[in-house]
């Protein structure tokens, strides 16, 4: 890029003078939009949309806003905020607070508190320098927040002041989850941390070797975490001893979902495995048509989930047989839900980023399309 | 074709420099930088070369008489040109040929320092289909740590400092705007024709402040590499005795205009 100067100088002399400056702009002008194409993948806070929902309204981060959309019908409820903020990106999924709001962790380094009946902003508190790529968790009056420079920052749901911070060594990008008097944070780190959920002191930690992406699931005093190199850990909830440890193919990302007895889980290879909650026995596993991100979705003797290629599964959580399948399009990285009855995925590179789909057969009842 | 041949092997080269500089990954990319340099040296040392002919050429007395005499029939300019440049074997396209030949490089470059830092879900995502699955210990390298003296390559870069907490101060982008201009000021020959030289002044002052531009909105590991590629270039204008540090700072008067 530094020699545009001699490429346009190479150029000039052969030209008449009439078509110089043009063949100059042309040159310059292509080299500047190689130069843009090539750093067009420098953006932060690139992720898929992000969700959660209530029995009537789903909350759907998507870039510079979050939706509040009907269930039963996909129509917009309210947006935040009304007008798009530069540098400000929503993708993590909304928290909801018992009280009826939302958390939403944003790329401006900031946590806001919205009103989830209205859209209104309660609070916004800045903290730290870096962006927030991982959701709050709700409990109690307290929000825990993840940072993207590895903080766990405990706040006060009511006006977000800070009671104490946890500092992992990298970054956070799964919400910590809740079992007794603790919590379980996973981090890029590649360690499982239990930390008090009253005061953030540390009470064990355990270095897993690898990437911990994605968040863990906590079932019969078990903590299960998947690992960047294709393995699914189960430690003991009180003291971080591992129990066993099974292998997939690929990078498991998404947290297991437990069903009675089994953890279930899906890798980046496209596989998708049951293993025996107590032993880590591998029960069954498929393989599905591309690589898979989320965490499933488990409710009443079925699992849904789906797919980079954009094919939604249901499939039967005791031996994986696959009940429906359904092309939805664009990428299916993040986590299905069942709200109100309708199955609902976020879509990835999509005009609707959320489509509800009925979970007995898959149809699709309606998409979401963002008012421009 | 494009990852196989240059993205994957890039990014892959990458980590291995991160794995072998005890994990930091601004001195990779650091070593990568002259490692490209070196390999593109044959290209940059014709580009120059071609340059050099063009440049004694636009300095001779015949050229300048050209200049004057054609002014008024660009045509007849034209082709005595191209009777000049072919007389003095210069290639007209000699210096371009080369640049073209770099650019993919440069570009594979930006995009695997982008994917390797794997800064977001996606990208890291993305970086999982690029490693070879021979590389040895491969996962237990990601995430790439980012941090490199007060920077987070990740991050566009600010420094803020004690007195100062609320205003982040660009360093990098000021390096990165001071190195263009300085090596852009080094390297562009002088030139006797006024619309040349216009364009040279333009092209003298927007590339600094894009690639600055880009320094202050991007991550600063690509700052990084935009520094030491500038104090690589001129460095080897430098070894190779091109340099005319009293004409780029201008206490040494341009070539005189053609009026």
């Amino acid at each position: 890029m530094l020699r545009i100067a001699h490429l346009t100088h190479a150029f000039e002399h052969p030209f008449p003078r009439t078509g110089k400056k043009r063949a100059g702009l042309v040159l310059a002008g292509l080299a500047l939009a190689v130069f843009l194409g090539a750093c067009s993948g420098a953006l932060p806070s690139n992720s898929w949309p992000g969700l959660s929902a209530s029995a009537t309204t789903a909350y759907m981060a998507d870039g510079q806003y979050v939706f509040a959309i009907d269930v039963q019908n996909g129509t917009l409820r309210w947006r935040y905020p009304d007008k798009a903020v530069a540098g400000t990106t929503f993708y993590s999924n909304p928290a909801l607070t018992s009280d009826g709001r939302l958390a939403l962790t944003s790329s401006d380094k900031s946590v806001h508190l919205v009103d989830a009946t209205s859209g209104t902003v309660v609070w916004r508190m800045p903290l730290g320098r870096d962006p927030f790529v991982a959701p709050a968790l709700a409990l109690g009056e307290s929000l825990y927040a993840p940072a993207g420079n590895g903080a766990l920052y405990a706040l006060n749901a009511a006006d977000g002041a800070t009671r104490w911070t946890f500092s992992a060594t990298h970054a956070i990008w799964s919400a910590p989850v809740p079992l007794g008097e603790l919590l379980y944070v996973a981090s890029l780190d590649h360690n499982l941390y239990a930390v008090r959920a009253a005061d953030g002191q540390l009470v064990w930690s355990r270095d897993l070797g690898a990437a911990l992406a994605g968040g863990p699931a906590v079932a019969n005093d078990l903590v299960l975490i998947g690992t960047f190199d294709g393995r699914v850990v189960a430690l003991d909830a009180a003291h971080g001893r591992e129990v066993w440890t099974t292998q997939a193919k690929g990078w498991v990302w998404g947290a297991p979902v437990v069903v009675g007895e089994s953890a279930i889980f899906g890798d980046l290879s496209g596989g998708l495995q049951a293993v025996e909650l107590s032993s880590g026995r591998t029960l069954w596993q498929v393989r599905l048509d591309s690589p898979v991100r989320a965490t499933p979705f488990a409710e009443a003797g079925l699992i849904y989930i789906g797919t980079e290629a954009g094919t939604a599964y249901a499939l039967d959580a005791a031996d994986g047989t696959i009940r429906w399948q359904q092309s939805v399009g664009g990428k299916l990285y993040g986590d299905p839900l069942l709200a109100g009855g309708k199955l609902l995925f976020t879509v990835l590179e999509s005009e609707s980023p959320l489509v509800a789909l009925d979970p007995q057969n898959g149809a699709k009842l309606w998409g979401f399309i963002p008012p421009k | 074709m494009w990852n196989t041949f240059i993205l994957d092997p890039m990014i892959n080269a990458l980590l291995f420099l991160y794995q072998l500089l005890g994990h930091n990954f601004a001195l990779a990319i650091i070593m990568f930088t002259v490692l490209i340099r070196l390999l593109t040296f044959p290209l940059t040392y014709q580009q120059q070369k071609s340059t050099q002919k063009q440049q004694k050429l636009m300095q001779s007395k015949e050229w300048q008489e050209v200049q004057k005499k054609y002014a008024k029939d660009r045509e007849k300019l034209a082709s005595e040109q191209m009777r000049m440049y072919k007389e003095a074997g210069a290639n007209p396209l000699g210096g371009c040929l080369p640049t073209l030949v770099q650019l993919p490089i440069l570009i594979g470059l930006y995009q695997a320092i982008m994917r390797t830092l794997g800064a977001s879900p996606l990208q890291l995502i993305d970086l999982t289909r690029h490693i070879y699955e021979f590389f040895p210990n491969a996962t237990s390298l990601i995430p790439i740590d980012n941090h490199f003296l007060w920077m987070n390559l990740a991050q566009p870069e600010r420094l803020f400092l004690p007195f100062l907490p609320t205003f982040g101060i660009p360093v990098l982008a000021i390096l990165v705007l001071i190195t263009t201009w300085f090596s852009q000021k080094l390297i562009t020959p002088p030139t006797a024709d006024p619309q040349s030289s216009q364009m040279t002044r333009m092209m003298n002052l927007y590339m600094p402040v894009l690639l600055g531009y880009f320094a202050l909105t991007f991550s600063s590991g690509l700052s990084v590499y935009f520094v030491v590629s500038n104090l690589l270039a001129i460095a080897q204008y430098a070894l190779m005795g091109k340099v005319d540090v009293r004409r780029a700072l201008g206490l040494k008067p341009a070539v005189k205009a053609v009026k």
